[in-house]
């Protein structure tokens, strides 16, 4: 007999355990989810619409407020940054309330039946996000590009510039898959998000500098990871220190991964649909 | 002989049952409108959307911009309470109009039009429902904003008519969001779009910063927009400062919209089946 006879012989001939196998399973799962995200270009460009038209809407009406001997580019140049953070960390929300109806459509359920490796659901949900979130980058920096932002620091700096927010963002997809798994309606991802997302954009150096709030809340903003990203941000467009913002802002997207990738991964393997 | 006997019994039963007239239509909004509320207590982004978005977003405007406001010479708290209530009721019509919606797309609103009750229920239970939705925020949101120092500096009568006039909004707003959800019909589409009628009117306002901070050729839409003008109607009922003005202003640009927006939605409430 020259054909495998049993289920061991099987596996190993499919190689379905090994690490260019998972690797192989994710990248088709991120496919799937990307392609989704392509066929409802609805989706995107709401969840891109709404921080542009933010960041529109906060340039003329804030610019005079917070930098009063300044112009309206000033204040783009200081606000785009922190608009491309806002808007990515709400779009976060999105991947939460998209793996949400992947399982309860069943289409979670039915990749677990298949001989894939079983991390690629929610690490290709985690990578499709991202890949949502590099098209909302750019976009909010085009737009950003028509009130006066521009990169000032060079070509790498720039690159630096648009995967940085990503891969901060990223870490809070992970908690909105974990959220997602353990949620019982759509909306619990969102109302669960949206209250803290909130306060934690405002009260960063984002919109105001640290010197514009109260004393008592310094202390929170200078700490706040927000602040870390966009001084980055801003420091890899429009010049000045940025490095040591950039290793904080890296160390805080390493942490939160850390954290919420394995209370998500545990939560997945603990639910049983 | 058959047939007649029909139609009078007919008209006999219709006539006890009493269910044409105004005290029945008022009876079977209040009917529709207790399960619009009991709906409203069971959904988790409801009760962020009443208790926490209005206070999240008070607390981080005014944590933000007062010290730069206070450069301008404004008070921020007495300056920020105003738009935030208008916001506060914006979110209520927003989540009226999803909710009418889902019952377009469930069939709910064929249910009730297959039912012998007034036909103006659907749209009035709506409005009852979202009232008391809007009453409720402003317990919360009032109490909140005296603890951050806002005040009404002359007299109970101010405080009614800041009330009334925010109810007055709020009646506009669900009528017109409820003109989205007739025309638009599909619960996902209305969810994305609901935004589209916020953001220009309550943030291209002179309600967070005063139109001298926007560009001047933007100046002309903030000043006469309706919601810059209801925004200045209860801040002077909430200063005691000239109301008149204002005040006229704002009835008069809510009768008119209430006029259009309530035709339209009654014809197009008539023309779905």
């Amino acid at each position: 007999m020259t054909l495998p006879l049993n289920a061991a012989q099987l596996v190993k001939t499919r190689q379905e355990g090994g690490f260019l196998r998972t690797v192989y399973d994710i990248a088709i799962v991120t496919q799937r989810n990307l392609l989704l995200d392509l066929r409802n270009p609805a989706v995107i460009i709401g969840s891109t619409g709404f921080p542009i038209f933010l960041m529109l809407i906060f340039t003329a009406s804030f610019a005079k407020v917070v930098v009063p001997e300044g112009s309206y580019t000033d204040y783009a140049q200081f606000l785009v940054p922190l608009s491309t953070i806002q808007g990515l960390l709400f779009s976060t929300i999105n991947t939460g309330t998209a793996l949400y109806y992947d399982l309860r459509s069943g289409m979670v359920s039915r990749l677990r039946t298949l001989p894939i490796a079983r991390s690629a659901v929610l690490a290709g949900r985690i990578l499709g996000g991202a890949g949502r979130l590099l098209v909302q980058v750019i976009f909010i920096t085009l737009v950003g590009h028509l009130i006066g932002f521009r990169f000032q620091n060079g070509f790498i700096n720039s690159l630096i510039y648009l995967l940085l927010p990503v891969l901060f963002t990223s870490a809070f997809s992970w908690v909105a898959v974990f959220l997602a798994v353990k949620a019982k309606s759509a909306e619990t991802v969102q109302a669960a998000m949206a209250p803290w997302l909130l306060p934690l954009t405002f009260l960063s150096i984002g919109y105001v500098p640290k010197e514009g709030f109260p004393e008592w809340v310094q202390g929170f903003v200078s700490i706040n990871p927000v602040s870390a990203v966009a001084q980055a941000m801003r420091g890899l467009s429009s010049g000045g220190p940025f490095i040591e913002y950039v290793i904080q802002a890296l160390l805080w997207s390493a942490a939160l991964t850390a954290v919420f990738s394995t209370l998500a991964i545990r939560a997945y393997q603990k639910r049983n649909s | 002989m058959m047939a007649i006997d029909l139609q009078a019994k007919a008209k006999q039963l219709v006539k006890t049952r009493c269910e044409v007239g105004i005290g029945r239509a008022i009876a079977d909004s209040f009917i529709i409108g207790q399960r619009n509320l009991i709906r409203l207590s069971r959904q988790p982004a409801v009760i962020t959307g009443v208790l926490v978005f209005p206070i999240v977003f008070l607390t981080a405007f005014l944590l933000a911009f007062e010290r730069s406001m206070a450069t301008q010479n404004i008070d921020y708290i007495q300056y920020l309470v105003p738009i935030i209530t208008l916001q506060a009721m914006f979110f209520t019509a927003m989540n009226s109009a999803s909710n009418l919606a889902g019952d377009i797309d469930t069939g709910m609103l064929q249910r009730c039009r297959a039912m012998p009750i007034s036909r103006a229920a659907v749209l009035g239970g709506l409005l009852i429902a979202y009232l008391v939705r809007a009453i409720v925020t402003l317990a919360i949101l009032l109490p909140v904003a005296y603890l951050y120092g806002f005040r009404f500096q002359s007299g109970v009568f101010s405080v009614i008519g800041y009330i009334l006039l925010t109810l007055f909004f709020t009646t506009v707003a669900v009528t017109g969001y409820a003109l989205l959800a007739l025309g638009l019909k599909k619960p996902d589409l209305v969810q994305s779009l609901v935004i589209v009628p916020y953001a220009p009117f309550l943030l291209l306002s002179s309600g967070f910063s005063p139109a001298e901070n926007f560009p001047n050729w933007l100046q002309p839409f903030v000043v006469t927009q309706p919601v810059s003008h209801i925004a200045a109607a209860l801040r002077a009922l909430a200063d005691g400062d000239p109301l008149l003005i204002p005040l006229l202003w704002s009835v008069a640009w809510l009768t008119v919209l209430l006029g259009g927006f309530g035709w339209t939605a009654i014809w197009l409430y008539r023309r779905i089946s």
